[in-house]
């Protein structure tokens, strides 16, 4: 298997349950079509679904789907990573989800998709911009 | 998964998403190769 991981961060996660143009649940329909592995932070989860408020009947369906193309990458010991990484600069959840997405896509060669690609900026991981 | 979204769109819309769709994992492939090489 030669395609990366993607690894989806809470922007896309609040737009795969807001997705009025659908966009957002066809980039992943798609890389489910190719049998592609897709993973989300937990910290970006906890993020995306304090975003929603609640609303996340879309990404319930993915997220609670045991067989389906998305895994949730635990938090456990890597917290003291991730928590000393930000340590630095922002301790917002936000900042430490994009720790945590940083330290993944490090872990893992994922290949991060967002809608706020500036978060991104300065670090040496690859990251494709969803906006269209 | 998406609970049936997709069929509340209309196609042209549809066929939209899918070229933005694809032009995302061709991207995603396009950054993997470039570090695999």
């Amino acid at each position: 298997v030669n395609d990366p991981v993607l690894l989806l961060d809470s922007t896309v996660l609040v737009a795969y349950e807001r997705d009025l143009t659908r966009r957002a649940q066809t980039v992943v329909l798609e890389a489910l079509a190719d049998g592609r592995l897709m993973a989300i932070a937990a910290l970006s989860l906890a993020v995306a679904c304090a975003e929603l408020g609640g609303e996340t009947r879309e990404l319930a369906w993915l997220v609670y789907d045991r067989d389906g193309p998305l895994s949730v990458l635990p938090l456990g010991l890597g917290a003291m990573e991730v928590g000393t990484a930000a340590s630095g600069g922002g301790k917002t959840a936000g900042e430490l989800e994009i720790t945590q997405v940083i330290h993944e896509a490090r872990a893992t060669s994922a290949v991060v998709l967002t809608y706020d690609p500036d978060c991104y900026t300065g670090h040496r991981i690859d990251v494709v911009d969803l906006r269209p | 998964m998406a609970s049936g979204g997709l069929f509340r769109v209309g196609v042209s819309e549809y066929q939209a998403a899918r070229r933005h769709a694809r032009s995302v994992l061709d991207a995603a492939d396009g950054l993997h190769r470039d570090r695999t090489a």
